[in-house]
């Protein structure tokens, strides 16, 4: 258990986290390309017609992994607000920093993806009664809340903390997201994935399930190349980041 | 693949503009968020090291 222990404090360096993640980085961002390009080929080209929706069900394949991975995102963030608070570890505001941008892209990508699959499907790009659009928005504005009140405090602690508190409380919105499809009436389809079965044929979600894998990938590059840029920003005044950035080789 | 069997997987049966709207911009908000992810790490190191630089010159005046 002792490495546990080890690598808890290990996380909690900034200067660890910058040199050991390095080739993290770029394993994520290799796997989620192959994985992004091989995923949606196949869901456009190999993968088979749905027998109600048609060709445009072929939207799930970029429309599904990209708000899987917003909705984790956000959970991370909260994790990191609940580590900051509890532990006071800066590296989980450093985490917080780089996850936002993040979140938000993906957020936006995916109410946006949904309009344009909803239009064909239901006859309609938004519906404000429906709790899974709704409920996905609050999301977003989550994420643009989280942005400014970053931006609103100057001293950088406070900032932090604040920040930390707004993301443990908009995780309520989560389960809300998750079961606005069973809880209310809504346009929107029941969940692909289930814990339990998985509501499509082989041939249909193998090509999901690689872009769902791709996508996290990219979370796992974004976050990773985020934080040690927000790392270098915040230690640029240490010996070990002047003494980087005076190699050639990293400029 | 023949030109005709290319137009009619590219119409995607009449949701041709839909699927290609969704894919289209899911590829280029994946894009900039990658370019401006990458141009965010390389501005710090070039920052910091213009910082040390200037200092370094200040030091050995």
């Amino acid at each position: 258990m002792g490495w546990i222990t080890t690598t808890w404090h290990r996380l909690g360096s900034p200067r660890w986290f910058y040199g050991m993640m390095a080739p993290w980085q770029t394993g994520f961002g290799i796997a989620a390309l192959v994985l992004l390009a091989v995923g949606s080929v196949w869901g456009l080209v190999w993968a088979p017609a749905d027998y109600q929706q048609g060709d445009s069900f072929r939207i799930i394949y970029i429309h599904v992994p990209t708000v899987i991975v917003a909705q984790s995102a956000y959970m991370t963030l909260g994790a990191a607000g609940l580590v900051l608070l509890v532990w006071r570890m800066k590296m989980a505001d450093v985490a917080m920093v780089a996850i936002v941008p993040f979140g938000m892209a993906m957020t936006a990508l995916g109410l946006f993806t949904g309009a344009v699959w909803g239009r064909p499907t239901w006859g309609t790009w938004w519906e404000w009664t429906d709790a899974r659009l709704v409920s996905t928005l609050i999301l977003l504005f989550l994420y643009f809340g989280l942005h400014a009140l970053r931006q609103a405090i100057p001293a950088a602690e406070s900032a932090a903390r604040a920040c930390a508190v707004l993301a443990i409380a908009g995780l309520v919105n989560i389960p809300i997201i998750k079961y606005s499809v069973e809880w209310w009436t809504t346009l929107h389809q029941g969940s692909t994935f289930s814990m339990r079965r998985i509501n499509m044929p082989a041939v249909m979600y193998l090509p999901l399930l690689v872009n769902v894998i791709g996508m996290y990938c990219l979370f796992g590059y974004v976050m990773i190349a985020r934080m040690r840029t927000e790392i270098l920003r915040r230690e640029r005044d240490t010996s070990w980041v002047v003494e980087l950035v005076r190699r050639p080789d990293v400029r | 693949m023949s030109v005709e069997a290319f137009s009619e997987w590219a119409s995607m049966g009449r949701h041709g503009l839909y699927v290609w709207l969704a894919y289209g911009s899911s590829f280029v908000t994946l894009l900039l968020l990658v370019i401006g992810t990458r141009m965010a790490f390389r501005r710090a190191l070039r920052d910091i090291a213009a910082d040390v630089a200037a200092e370094q010159e200040n030091e050995s005046q």
